[in-house]
């Protein structure tokens, strides 16, 4: 016990937590920020893009992109890992994929990790201190239960609700929503409302079982984000990173609403040039003068 | 050419505030001695006892009844994970509470979404409408996290204000989540401030089968078929570093947790002060072993001190 103790005092002291300031883009008043994936047809990332390669349009309406950046941000993300009963036969490859996306953590990201089945349980934690996370991953996962999947995406979101910038919300799951817990509201309709309402972004990955639920992979569409579903034996670290890698490729984009209702309007995000789609949120919720 | 000039050294360093040769300040570590059957044992004499400190003999000053009574904290999980039978918890927590001496105070506890921290009251009252109060919390429980390790964190820094012998007893399934504190800092944390962990945990191992085949091979076990997961081994971990001990808790079975009960509470009622002078005074943490030169006889005790500073 004594060596495991020195082994992480030894640890810690290794690690190295040197944040350079970077901008963060959040949406305000005057300004919707949104954050933009841009894939070649065959897949691949595509960088380099300009203001001028992008065209928004707000309910239909081309509009000035008044903040651009292509500098990749920093992560804030909330990582939920279910740990129902139909997930235990994962619980290793789970566990190690999630030190992998650890590991790829840059200076200046930031993760929260949770987990839902027995209980809906977010650490305290919004870190990029890696000692912290591999802590939290080797000391608290526990599986069993149900697949409170809602709850916990909306717990995580108001967990990030102090935060500026870009929010995602990343959940590992294997398939559909179960009944949720007392204690911990949130249906898909609350979820899908405050996340677009919110400006959260929506990752969902889907282990190899039934295929995810309809109602993520629709929300995941509709914030921006994206969802993986892996075949059996697919290599779950992978995907984190790919994950990782998209996040860290995004394009942000800002405008001035056309109108300020109160309403939602829709945003359409495109590339002018040809072979390439855009993933962005599909809308936003206009500030009421 | 060399020696003369660590002579000078030597001379010089003796000199220096604070390089003479630190003054002896005993320190006690408490623990109790078991027999073969596990049952305490009083009345240790100084010449039966060995202290062995980073594996090297150390003289033992005394053996002798702590000078104040248990300051104990129970900590009872009320989270959502853990069922009690709250009568016969409530009844056998005051059967334990009226076991213990006369001196000895109780503060209770618990983890879950709302935390209970009752004031410290003599060990022999009727525990029975606070733990039933406090159980009764999990209705209202939000199947939230159970951060078991700041709680264990919170009891210790209740104890550190009180005189030793020190200890909690946690109640719990083990599953401990949503920590501000991790395992490693919290046993570190008890050990520093003289606080035994004695657990006894609701729930037994698991074992799970991963998934089939090839496609289960992960770079930290590639040919792991199965993964135990076992929630008292952090506790027990910690429980070992303290000096206090795990057990597993007898569902459904009064008898059996009555014996356990009694068998605790005797052993937190034979704890012994042994006082010792730790060959190092720097501050640091030093493994230590304390045994008895009687066959076949064990003494609980932690198994790290931290020795005074220089």
């Amino acid at each position: 016990m004594t060596r495991a103790l020195t082994v992480v005092a030894i640890a810690a002291l290794l690690v190295v937590d040197g944040q350079e300031p970077r901008t963060v883009f959040r949406s305000g008043v005057q300004t919707v920020v949104l954050h933009a994936t841009v894939r070649s047809d065959e897949g691949r990332l595509v960088p380099a893009l300009t203001r001028d390669d992008f065209d928004v349009r707000d309910d239909g309406r081309l509009v000035e992109i008044t903040v651009f950046s292509a500098d990749p941000q920093p992560l804030t993300v909330a990582l939920l890992l279910d740990m129902s009963g139909s997930m235990v036969s994962h619980f290793l490859r789970v566990r190690e994929a999630a030190q992998h996306f650890v590991d790829a953590l840059h200076d200046g990201d930031r993760v929260r990790i949770g987990t839902f089945g027995t209980e809906i349980a977010l650490s305290p934690w919004l870190t990029g201190d890696k000692r912290i996370l591999h802590r939290v991953l080797r000391e608290e996962l526990w599986p069993s239960g149900g697949t409170p999947l809602w709850g916990a995406v909306h717990a995580a979101m108001r967990s990030l609700d102090g935060e500026t910038g870009r929010r995602v919300v990343l959940a590992l799951t294997d398939g559909i929503s179960g009944p949720g817990l007392p204690g911990h509201p949130g249906s898909a309709r609350d979820a899908r409302n405050t996340a677009e309402d919110d400006g959260f972004m929506i990752y969902a990955i889907g282990i190899e079982g039934s295929p995810l639920d309809a109602s993520i992979t629709t929300l995941a569409d509709r914030t921006g984000g994206g969802h993986f579903r892996l075949a059996a034996g697919a290599d779950v670290a992978g995907t984190f990173l790919t994950v990782v890698d998209e996040l860290r490729h995004q394009y942000v984009i800002g405008f001035t609403p056309v109108k300020a209702d109160g309403r939602r309007h829709d945003i359409d995000v495109r590339v002018k040039q040809p072979g390439m789609t855009v993933r962005a949120r599909k809308n936003y919720r206009a500030p009421d003068r | 050419m060399i020696r003369p000039a660590f002579v000078v050294l030597a001379a010089v360093m003796a000199l220096l505030p604070g390089a003479s040769a630190p003054a002896e300040t005993p320190i006690a570590i408490h623990g109790w001695v078991a027999d073969e059957h596990r049952r305490p044992v009083a009345g240790i004499g100084r010449d039966e006892v060995e202290i062995l400190v980073n594996g090297a003999p150390v003289p033992v000053r005394a053996v002798s009844p702590p000078s104040h009574g248990l300051s104990l904290v129970i900590v009872l999980d009320t989270s959502r994970s853990v069922r009690w039978d709250r009568d016969d918890l409530a009844r056998q927590l005051t059967a334990f509470a009226e076991a213990l001496g006369p001196r000895d105070r109780i503060l209770l506890s618990t983890v879950g979404g709302r935390q209970v921290n009752l004031p410290f009251r003599s060990a022999r009252t009727d525990w029975r409408a606070d733990v039933r109060g406090a159980l009764d919390l999990d209705d209202d429980e939000g199947y939230g996290a159970s951060p078991l390790w700041d709680r264990l964190h919170d009891a210790v820094t209740i104890l550190a204000k009180e005189p030793a012998p020190r200890a909690v007893l946690l109640l719990s399934d083990g599953r401990a989540t949503g920590n501000r504190h991790g395992l490693a800092d919290v046993a570190e944390y008890a050990m520093v401030h003289g606080v035994s962990v004695y657990v006894l945990a609701k729930h037994a191992s698991q074992k799970i089968r991963q998934s089939g085949g090839t496609s289960v091979r992960t770079e930290a076990a590639p040919s792991i078929m199965a993964v135990l997961v076992q929630p008292t081994a952090p506790l027990e971990a910690v429980a070992i570093y303290t000096g206090g001990q795990v057990f597993v808790y007898p569902d459904r079975q009064p008898q059996a947790a009555q014996l356990l009960f009694s068998s605790l509470a005797g052993g937190l009622g034979a704890l012994q002060a042994f006082t010792f002078v730790p060959p190092f005074h720097d501050g640091a943490t030093h493994q230590i072993e304390i045994r008895l030169k009687r066959p076949r006889h064990r003494v609980h005790a932690p198994a790290a001190f931290l020795a005074p500073p220089g």
